[in-house]
């Protein structure tokens, strides 16, 4: 309700400087404490915008698009802020971050307009186990940059290397050490009978 | 899949009377899958040695042609019966079920056996057989359940017997009950059989001289005329006559008068051929509506038909003992012939499930799948090249499709959605993968295992 062009609501008292900096303080210690970041990492500038955005963010709460907004705008702020520390601030994955800072503007806006429900759909999928495991068989000592460059080639797809690891974890393909595809392989073969394989 | 791992937990619990643990799921399985891929008899398990075969049926290696017949015909009876009846379709809630009821007979060629004989229909002679009864839904055309016996039992008896587990499940609904004309020899026994309450019993009438002069009795003004469909796209039309009347039957010391709906068909040469239905419970419904009725009964056929050319049901062991010391009276026992005959109508109804579920818009506009035969299935589908890896967690089918891509594209992401686990591969999710399109080839002949068809084999 207005009256006379005011809020009926009172106005918090404007806070001074020294206020200013103990409230932020406050807030980016439990913030760090609760995200397992360390402060100290991150310049002063960097500290007031993460304290805005924040503060922002805990009132953008209702609507998560506008959230998302908001971690768009700190991906691309030019104060190197990593995607661990914006995907802390809005609440997401660093994945998430990472895959909306790669959006133009208008993807954003558009994604903003028609959100997608649920998860985004898998770019490699439970389908293309087969081949990934006949590559594996056929490449015992592929790395992971050609087996990368083999999905892109035949699948399609151009993944990175976490999202490469989560998909052969998944589906028991093997496991990546650095740049190699590591571990016991888990491929069935003439010389390893079904009980190795389960014990 | 997820149809073999439900008969392999039930089996598992009804027999596993058959020793260690495992045993009871591979015979299941290996006689489901070998009604499924189309393996004539129980004694071509000697030469196959095919890998994914194997997993199929539970195990590392297929089972020997003796280990499977030892096990079949191990199977304690008390566990196949209760088997069957923890596998029986569930029957759909409605308040009217029409079942069909019919006889098969299994041809016994044994000089050494004096096993009791009976009609067989189809070679049109009196020999040595053993008979199945099912239990048909019409509406939804499963076979509902089984009984074996000798060559001599007759149709209206077993029929009551089946009937009787029926109405249990159908909870007071309306049955309508739809019969061959060998319920139709005994009188007595069929007018005790449609003598239910809540039950319509239709009759094919057998054809004797007899009722055909009692027939052409009939006033002309009592016909009424109809046209049906010829026989092809184009074809004139087939002329039929309907007419009701009603006949008087001997029960017994008791004398009934049965409904009878007589069809004269016209021949286009040579004489008209009559066919004449009785009707027990039901004196409302309109004649030919009636005659319609009873036609739906050829699914019933034709499924037995399905049974026994691509499910192989006429392999089935005996159920006369081999062992016994006296071939002249050998007896009867109904676990082998009856595991058997039920797991290859399983697999019948897993199969017409399996089409009828398959969307049609993937499909070719010339090819329809919805209630195809096996054997069309198998050579579009089911031989289909493939290569399987297993990890620890999943077992990864890597097909090769030659035809049908968008199909395969829909049923393997089907599949994957909810994976299916194979108990028996230590809960192993199935994952089902697609390798690159090829360029289209021809169909080929049948051959579920014919190692020619698989380029690809089983990389193991």
């Amino acid at each position: 309700m207005r009256a006379n062009g005011t809020d009926s609501k009172p106005r918090p008292a404007q806070r001074t400087s020294d206020e200013r900096e103990a409230r932020r303080e406050e807030v980016l210690e439990v913030w760090a404490v609760e995200n397992s970041l360390r402060l100290d990492r991150l310049d002063v500038g960097q500290q007031w915008v993460v304290f805005a955005a924040i503060e922002l963010v805990s009132f953008l709460s209702a609507v998560p698009a506008l959230a998302r907004v908001v971690g768009y705008f700190l991906s691309h702020c030019g104060l190197d802020l990593g995607t661990q520390v914006v995907a802390a601030v809005v609440g997401v994955s660093d994945r998430a971050i990472r895959q909306a800072k790669a959006l133009t503007p208008k993807e954003m806006l558009h994604s903003v307009r028609h959100p997608i429900g649920g998860h985004r759909k898998a770019k490699l999928k439970a389908e293309h186990a087969g081949v990934v495991a006949k590559y594996l068989v056929e490449h015992p000592r592929a790395r992971v940059n050609d087996m990368l460059d083999f999905i892109q080639a035949e699948i399609g797809p151009q993944l990175d290397r976490l999202t490469l690891r989560r998909y052969l974890k998944r589906y028991g393909l093997g496991c990546l050490r650095g740049m190699e595809i590591d571990g016991p392989s888990p491929l069935f073969s003439a010389e390893r009978s079904t009980e190795e394989l389960s014990s | 899949m997820p149809e073999a791992v439900r008969l392999a937990r039930i089996a598992e619990n009804c027999l596993g009377a058959l020793g260690e643990s495992g045993k009871a799921t591979r015979l299941v399985l290996s006689l489901f899958f070998k009604a499924i891929l189309g393996i004539p008899r129980i004694f071509h398990f000697e030469t196959l040695d095919d890998v994914g075969f194997a997993i199929l049926t539970g195990g590392k290696k297929v089972l020997s042609r003796n280990m499977l017949g030892g096990l079949v015909r191990a199977a304690p009876v008390r566990g196949v019966l209760r088997f069957v009846h923890e596998t029986e379709p569930k029957i759909r809630k409605a308040a009217r079920h029409w079942i069909s009821i019919d006889e098969h007979a299994i041809a016994r060629f044994t000089r050494k056996f004096g096993i009791r004989k009976g009609f067989h229909t189809i070679r049109n002679k009196h020999m040595k057989i053993e008979k199945l009864f099912c239990s048909f839904d019409v509406g939804t055309r499963r076979l509902l359940s089984i009984v074996v016996t000798r060559g001599h039992h007759r149709l209206a008896p077993l029929s009551e017997k089946l009937l009787a587990r029926f109405r249990k499940r159908v909870r007071g609904a309306e049955v309508r009950v739809i019969l061959d004309a060998g319920a139709a020899e005994n009188h007595e026994a069929l007018v005790n059989l449609a003598s239910k309450p809540n039950q319509v019993t239709v009759v094919r009438t057998p054809r004797r001289p007899a009722y055909r002069e009692a027939w052409k009795r009939i006033p002309k003004d009592a016909w009424a005329d109809l046209e049906e469909a010829g026989p092809y796209v184009g074809a004139s039309p087939k002329k039929i006559s309907v007419a009701e009347t009603r006949m008087t039957i001997s029960a017994g010391r008791r004398r009934a008068t049965v409904r009878t709906i007589v069809v004269r068909e016209r021949a286009r040469r040579g004489k008209d051929r009559w066919h004449a239905l009785w009707v027990f419970g039901d004196d409302t419904t309109m004649p030919y509506d009636l005659v319609r009725e009873f036609r739906e009964r050829q699914h019933h056929e034709q499924t037995y038909r399905i049974m026994l050319h691509d499910a192989y049901v006429d392999t089935a062991p005996s159920g006369y003992n081999k062992e016994s010391t006296n071939p002249r009276r050998p007896g009867f026992r109904q676990n082998a012939l009856t595991l058997y005959a039920w797991i290859a109508a399983l697999a019948t109804n897993a199969l017409d499930a399996f089409t009828t579920a398959l969307p049609a818009h993937l499909l070719p506009r010339r090819l329809k799948l919805a209630h195809a035969h096996p054997r069309t299935l198998r050579r579009w589908l089911l031989t289909t090249p493939a290569e399987i890896y297993q990890t620890t967690q999943t077992l990864i089918v890597l097909l090769a499709p030659r035809h049908l891509r968008p199909l395969w594209e829909h049923l393997a992401a089907r599949a994957n959605t909810r994976p299916a686990r194979i108990p028996w591969m230590d809960d192993r999710r199935l994952i089902i993968s697609l390798a690159g399109p090829r360029p289209h080839v021809a169909p080929r002949g049948e051959g579920a295992l014919d190692p020619t068809l698989r380029p690809g084999g089983v990389r193991c």
